[in-house]
């Protein structure tokens, strides 16, 4: 398969960070009252730092409203962060203008959870596909033609599609639009906002294939959110658990899933279906909602819900600390 | 990675319309549009009278102003196929005359409308916050004017004329489109396939016009069709209050209104001019109907 499209490796290098977060902050205000003052906040995202090395695939799990999205598009700056620092590549890209931003947009891409939203129902594939090489002028007429060609043969879609609308595929095929979309201009990272929770159970494997072949293939740097942990196991090499617009705890793959430390990251884990019907395990069931981000609880936000809680976890708010190298964690108790 | 390749399984009928030519969707376009016999009809309708209305002076059985007082008030006859009027002069001629009037305001009011409410509308919903507050508020001051009051106003700063009273109409439609596009892009940014251009790094005008704008050619064009006639039967408002087009020149409005004095003695006057009002309106709205669904990818 790697005779279709040219192996990239851009950066090899894999000892430097490609991103850096730093306390990255997402409030979105809300208004209210006769002159539309703010009057509260909706904490998406509370200060969370973290960094991916080139090559590497990190997964960002979390219940619904746990801010794994608001994260992932603050990184691209498709929604403007309020505070922190992203830095992508050695630049900081957290203030650059919409114009100094586009040289950047060619190499951080993002791929949709809703392939039906997410690709535009009145455009031909082939312009959704090609869109990214027009904006750039990226090669002749013809050049981008065949790109637009090998791009959906690499994704699995015949050459044919080119000239079809959207809703005439099924939602593993639009997600493979979506990919090949993404693709186009050889980015170095993406952002796969949940790519595959649309998807049927049989497409989803289909398409974490997909996504993992073209990893390897194009040298890509993915971060892969994800409600469900099992999907994430199977493809990142490090996980982020978020919760509540906060990290929990951040390990690599096989150490969290043997060795989790935070209660949120061992309820989740025990969320996780075995297909095995004789098998007895302690589950771990996280009792009610989600808190509101509005008054996010004070101290420990997971506190609410924690079958270990103790009175000071409602006092100081816990930070990231090391259990062992690359293994951190946020809770007062473990 | 064979396992993810998913093999199309088209029908004949669909594998030969990706390959089409530009002359062969062209073709298929009026295939589609045409699939409902009513809106051919209506298009025929709406050709012949614009073909009526381009060559109205070369057409005209005879001269629409001369007046015979001796056959005034008419009832149709083989000689005035639409009768005559109070002064003698001859219906057809008139209303062949008078469709001039009607398509200028009609298409040219509706034209001006449609393209500066359209832009005010995608800019206010695309950009927001002041610019949004500052845009539709204005609209909501001329949207509060009573139609009549407005144009009225208008006219009688600018002078009257059929110019005038056109851009008169005009002004009382651009809140309609601003507000119809902004409610449509407001929904439409607010979906994953525009963040999706902005991540290819897209420009604003390209998000807009290419993204954006497309989606609100449906309503547009319905709303176009409904405010093609009621445009039309404005212009006869104001030629009924002699803000429109001035006497002799004849307009469908103004002969409605003169008419209606003469409903008992010659009602013929009044009821032909009405059907052709109403032909139009309704050829338009359902041509405008086939048209927004034969645009349409989904059907």
């Amino acid at each position: 398969m790697s005779t279709t499209a040219p192996a990239k490796h851009k950066h090899s290098d894999s000892s430097r960070p490609l991103l850096e977060v730093t306390d990255l902050r997402k409030y979105f205000p809300i208004k209210g009252g006769v002159f539309s003052r703010t009057v509260g906040n909706v904490k998406a995202v509370q200060d969370i730092s973290f960094s991916i090395f080139s090559g590497e695939v990190v997964g960002m799990v979390g219940e619904s409203g746990s801010g794994k999205t608001t994260a992932g598009r603050s990184l691209l700056r498709l929604i403007e962060p309020t505070a922190g620092k992203i830095v992508f590549d050695g630049t900081d890209i957290t203030n650059l203008s919409r114009k100094e931003m586009s040289r950047y947009r060619r190499e951080m891409q993002i791929v949709f959870q809703d392939p039906s939203s997410s690709l535009n129902p009145r455009m031909r594939v082939e312009n959704i596909v090609g869109e990214a090489l027009k904006i750039h002028n990226i090669g002749t007429k013809n050049e981008q033609k065949d790109r637009i060609a090998t791009l959906l043969k690499r994704v699995g879609l015949s050459s044919s599609s080119m000239r079809r609308f959207v809703h005439e595929f099924s939602g593993g095929q639009r997600q493979r639009i979506s990919i090949a979309r993404a693709l186009a201009v050889n980015p170095q990272f993406i952002v796969a906002d949940e790519p595959v929770s649309a998807l049927d159970v049989s497409i989803q494997a289909q398409v974490v294939n997909l996504l993992q072949d073209l990893k390897t293939e194009y040298g890509l740097t993915l971060l892969f959110i994800a409600h469900d942990l099992g999907v994430v196991e199977y493809i990142s090499k490090r996980v982020i658990v978020m919760y509540l617009g906060k990290i929990m705890e951040i390990a690599d793959g096989k150490e969290l899933y043997q060795n989790p430390v935070h209660p949120y990251t061992e309820a989740l884990l025990s969320a996780i279906p075995i297909p095995d019907p004789t098998l007895k395990r302690e589950k771990i069931i996280v009792k009610g909602d989600i808190p509101s981000p509005i008054n996010p609880p004070t101290g420990c936000v997971f506190r609410t819900r924690c079958p270990i809680a103790v009175r000071e976890c409602a006092e100081i708010i816990p930070q990231l600390e090391e259990v062992s190298p690359g293994h951190l964690k946020a809770c007062l108790r473990r | 990675m064979d396992d993810a390749l998913i093999d199309f399984n088209f029908d004949v009928e669909e594998q030969e319309d990706i390959f089409l030519t530009r002359k062969e969707r062209i073709r298929r376009f009026f295939k589609r549009l045409f699939r409902n016999k009513l809106v051919l009809f209506s298009l025929i309708i709406l050709i012949i009278l614009v073909f009526l209305a381009i060559f109205a002076p070369w057409i005209v059985p005879e001269d629409p102003y001369r007046s015979v007082l001796q056959r005034r008030l008419q009832a149709p006859s083989w000689e005035n196929l639409f009768g005559t009027d109070q002064q003698g002069r001859d219906m057809v001629s008139r209303v062949i005359m008078g469709s001039r009037v009607a398509l200028y305001v009609g298409f040219l009011s509706v034209g001006i409308g449609l393209s500066i409410g359209g832009l005010l509308g995608l800019i206010s919903g695309y950009f927001g916050k002041m610019l949004d507050t500052i845009i539709m508020r204005t609209m909501d001051v001329i949207m509060s004017f009573p139609w009549l009051l407005l144009v009225i106003t208008v006219v009688s700063i600018l002078g009257t004329g059929i110019t005038n009273a056109m851009l008169a109409i005009s002004i009382t439609l651009i809140p309609q489109y601003a507000r119809l596009v902004r409610s449509v892009v407001v929904s439409v940014r607010e979906q994953d396939f525009v963040q999706g251009a902005e991540a290819l790094g897209a420009s604003h005008l390209r998000i807009i016009f290419i993204h954006i704008a497309p989606h609100t050619a449906a309503h547009v064009i319905i709303l176009s069709t409904i405010n093609l006639g009621k445009a039309i039967l404005a212009e006869a408002g104001l030629g009924y209050l002699g803000l429109g087009v001035q006497p002799p020149t004849p307009s469908w409005g103004m002969m409605i209104s003169s008419g209606q004095n003469y409903l008992l003695v010659n009602p013929y006057l009044s009821i032909i001019l009405g059907i052709a009002v109403m032909l139009v309106v309704i050829s338009l709205n359902i041509f405008g109907d086939g048209l927004r669904d034969a645009l349409d990818p989904k059907l």
